[in-house]
């Protein structure tokens, strides 16, 4: 069933929206600057048919989302991270301060 | 002791003493950003560097804090901008910008089944905490050519605007929009394996 409607539909998005190829690198671009009138509905209907690209989009917006939300709970100092300096480089740090302070 | 000798004591202090106070929130703010922890530490080195160089110009109208985060901002930028300034040949790896898409055909530009992305929401990982996904997204970031890694981390972790990285990069908008596309197909792909269980289907 899903096979006929998809060779009834299939002509119909390739004359409507370019491929997944070339909506792939228009969603990134989404992200970073607003795209033309004709590119935006170009984008729209083919994310209308196409789960693929559908998801594609939502994983790039979750990656971003994430990380930002990250970032803030850092600044709030939430984050509980075990990385530090060792004492070894903080020596060194120190050294090279006082040795630069000197001259 | 008013707020006033506080900031006087703060400013005052031996520049010895800041790598104690502030050295390792530095090395934390770095490490995901740049490629090793070796290349962090020496960021931190870098900007405690610069930070007494500069500290008679420092006027105390920000934290010593703030101050020493704009430092070693800067010195992320420069960081990437001698490793992300490459040609093209670099960026592009062995990465094959097609292999994802059938190349022709009826389906010609169209994802292949085993290249499609999965189906995200159902996997536990994705709602869950942020520090294992953070570790996964650094492991992934280490994986892309230098010149993506660059566009990827001074966009989307120092959310850096596209004119400014250009600027830095001394790249063409078009070159910019293309690595930052490469990348985030490729980190995409990559927390799909690596991080969420969909990807082990």
């Amino acid at each position: 069933m899903s096979k006929i409607i998809m060779q009834i539909i299939k002509p119909v998005m390739d004359r409507l929206t370019p491929s997944c190829e070339v909506i792939t690198q228009k969603v990134s671009r989404s992200m970073d600057e607003p795209l033309s009138f004709k590119e935006r509905l170009q984008v729209r209907i083919h994310l209308m048919m196409c789960e693929f690209c559908t998801r594609y989009r939502q994983q790039l917006l979750t990656i971003r989302r994430r990380i930002q939300q990250h970032a803030e709970e850092w600044e709030e100092g939430a984050v509980p991270s075990e990385a530090h300096l060792s004492p070894e480089a903080k020596q060194r740090i120190k050294e090279k301060l006082n040795d630069d302070s000197e001259v | 002791m008013n707020s006033s000798t506080i900031q006087n004591n703060e400013t005052q202090a031996n520049p010895a003493d800041w790598v104690d106070q502030y050295g390792d929130i530095l090395y934390r703010y770095a490490v995901p950003r740049v490629a090793s922890e070796e290349d962090a530490e020496d960021l931190v080195q870098e900007t405690f560097l610069s930070a007494l160089e500069a500290f008679s110009d420092f006027r105390g109208d920000s934290s010593v804090r703030t101050w020493l985060f704009s430092i070693l901002r800067r010195k992320i930028i420069d960081y990437y901008r001698k490793k992300g300034h490459r040609d093209d040949h670099e960026v592009d790896g062995d990465y094959n910008e097609s292999a994802d898409f059938y190349a022709e055909g009826t389906m010609k530009g169209r994802w292949k089944p085993e290249a499609a992305p999965r189906d995200w929401r159902r996997d536990p990982e994705v709602q869950t905490e942020t520090e294992g996904f953070m570790q996964a997204l650094h492991r992934c970031i280490n994986q892309l050519s230098s010149g993506l890694a660059a566009v990827f981390t001074l966009r989307e972790l120092e959310e850096m605007d596209t004119d400014s990285i250009c600027k830095e990069l001394e790249i063409t908008s078009s070159n910019l929009w293309v690595r930052l596309h490469r990348a985030r197909k490729q980190i995409r792909k990559c927390l799909e394996r690596n991080w969420l269980r969909t990807g082990n289907k």
